[in-house]
């Protein structure tokens, strides 16, 4: 099909009367707002989840089992009230141990991770290890830190530790692998090299992926630890959230071990918080993440 | 303009490896460039122009002859040669408009106040006075290479090298960048090394054409433009070098057109 390029049947201009009464921005219903708001729908969730244990608590109405939620959020009053025997002791403890395993690991894993970046040989370790190590918990080594560190405080850090590394290594290798050849160059350009490229340019490109590993770093030391105060608590009878835990269960306190679970699901909770805010503020404001 | 050469580059090799071979991309380049010239390096794919503006840029060595700035020979990168890449990705998406044309004067230790008013003019003079808060992902293509172009002035380097910096942008916005490019240059007597495979492009910008050809990369025309009476008499000819090796079958034998 052709048109003649001069033909001026092909050359309508419309003439198209300005509507009236037409709303070109119109208001959202409030509530369709509302909904809108993350926080709103995470709350409901919660909610949701808490009915529903609530309601399965009264129809089993076996309380050593299941307690309800009212009996466990007192419980939880309690334990952090409490004067001699103060849940937040544990935390506390936890948190200790916890910080100094993630803050030891990330730096080991920065580390490994600029090893890698600039050998090709630290490139093979770190991939090497890292494939090698992760099928395995890092739980699975306390026989090791048991044998060479004992029941110690030093055993619970190198096994956070142990547990930080490497979803911190992998994270950040692949965040500088990451940083595009232009921003590199532009680097360069700039006049930066070596560790000041690395700091200026490589980190902050590599952000992202940084804070992604950070992430699940810390949330696998704190499993970890849990699981590992488990342990240990039960052989020396002092320890942090995972001990109480246990030894609550042990003094058939089933309420409080319900609050114990529901403190390390709430710390959960406020370490995402925590660095979802870190990231709205930085790699979500940049653009660099959606 | 003053009569002695800014930039020399005299007989350059310029070679680069893949995984299988070594590439010789730019073969015996000879030409000068004086201050205040606008050099286009202007040529199809293939034919070693970003090499060459690579090896100015300092990221490549020549094998064999030399680069030199201002006398000295260039041997890495460095910021008396600002870049402007074709990329997006050449802002620091951690920084906002001023924050990413004032950060290469802050690391060459140009005094605050002073790199402050040259950040703050230079934004303005490519129009973006409004935007200089922004984040560059909160820019359009256009407006980000407004600010790599205010960026590498804003250096006042020896040489501005631009690698085909407006070709992904859209046909309407390249027009525009073109002409505040010309204007710019006359405003501050920048020198630029720009490559473009786009004859009319370089035709509108340039003070000085050269034209390569591939396999391997040599300079087959180095034109002054003040020299021909009318854009279509410079275009006509730019096209003709372009084009000369259409029909001859080359040999790709490097040697042998060394011999030559």
């Amino acid at each position: 099909m052709s048109v003649a390029p001069h033909d001026p049947d092909h050359f309508i201009i419309e003439d198209v009367p300005t509507p009236k009464n037409v709303h070109t921005v119109r208001a959202i219903s409030p509530l369709v707002r509302l909904w809108r708001i993350t926080a709103v729908r995470r709350a409901l969730v919660v909610i949701v989840v808490l009915l529903i244990w609530e309601i399965a608590a009264r129809w089993t109405d076996k309380p050593l089992l299941l307690p309800s939620v009212l009996d466990t959020l007192d419980a939880l009053r309690n334990a952090l009230t409490s004067r001699d025997d103060n849940l937040a002791n544990y935390i506390v403890e936890s948190m200790k141990a916890l910080l100094a395993g993630f803050g030891i690991g990330t730096v080991v894993a920065g580390l490994l991770t600029i090893f890698a970046v600039n050998t090709k040989i630290g490139e093979d370790f770190l991939s090497t290890i890292t494939s090698a190590f992760a099928p395995l918990p890092a739980i699975a080594i306390f026989p090791l830190a048991l044998m060479w560190l004992g029941i110690s405080n030093a055993s619970v850090i190198f096994i956070t530790t142990w547990a930080t590394v490497f979803p911190v290594a992998i994270a950040m290798f692949q965040g500088f692998r990451g940083v595009s050849e232009t921003l590199r160059a532009v680097g360069r350009n700039f006049g930066l090299r070596g560790l000041s490229h690395t700091a200026r340019i490589l980190i902050p490109g590599a952000l992202p992926s940084i804070m992604t590993g950070l992430r699940n770093g810390l949330s696998n030391a704190f499993r970890a630890l849990i699981a590992l105060e488990m342990v240990i608590g039960a052989a020396v009878g002092t320890g942090g959230l995972g001990w109480f835990v246990m030894a609550e269960k042990q003094n058939l306190e089933i309420p409080s071990v319900f609050a114990g679970i529901v403190a390390i699901m709430a710390i959960g909770l406020i370490f995402e918080g925590i660095f979802a805010l870190i990231e709205h503020r930085t790699v979500r404001r940049w653009g660099m993440l959606h | 303009m003053t009569a002695t050469p800014l930039l020399r580059v005299e007989g350059a090799t310029i070679q680069y490896e893949t995984d299988e071979s070594v590439i010789v991309a730019v073969w015996r380049a000879s030409f000068e460039v004086r201050r205040g010239e606008r050099l286009m390096i202007l040529g199809r794919s293939g034919c070693g122009k970003s090499t060459l503006l690579k090896a100015i840029g300092g990221y490549l060595l020549p094998v064999d002859g030399a680069i030199t700035l201002e006398g000295k020979p260039v041997r890495r990168p460095g910021p008396d040669r600002m870049i402007v890449w074709q990329d997006h990705d050449q802002l620091l998406p951690w920084k906002t408009v001023r924050q990413n044309v004032l950060y290469p004067m802050q690391l060459c230790g140009i005094a605050r106040a002073e790199a402050q008013a040259r950040a703050d003019q230079f934004i303005e003079k490519v129009g973006l006075t409004r935007a200089a808060d922004q984040y560059p992902h909160q820019l359009s293509g256009g407006m980000k290479m407004r600010v790599a172009v205010a960026r590498g002035l804003a250096m006042k380097p020896a040489v501005l090298l631009m690698d085909e910096p407006f070709a992904a942008l859209d046909a309407l916005t390249r027009e525009t960048m073109q002409h505040e490019l010309l204007r710019l240059q006359e405003e501050t007597g920048s020198t630029i090394v720009f490559v473009t495979h786009d004859v009319a492009e370089a035709a509108v910008l340039g003070s000085r054409i050269i034209v390569m050809s591939p396999f391997p990369g040599q300079i087959k025309a180095n034109l002054d433009v003040t020299r021909f009476a009318s854009r279509e008499e410079l275009i006509r000819v730019v096209d003709g070098v372009v084009h000369d090796d259409d029909d001859d079958k080359k040999d790709i034998v490097v040697e042998e057109m060394g011999a030559a």
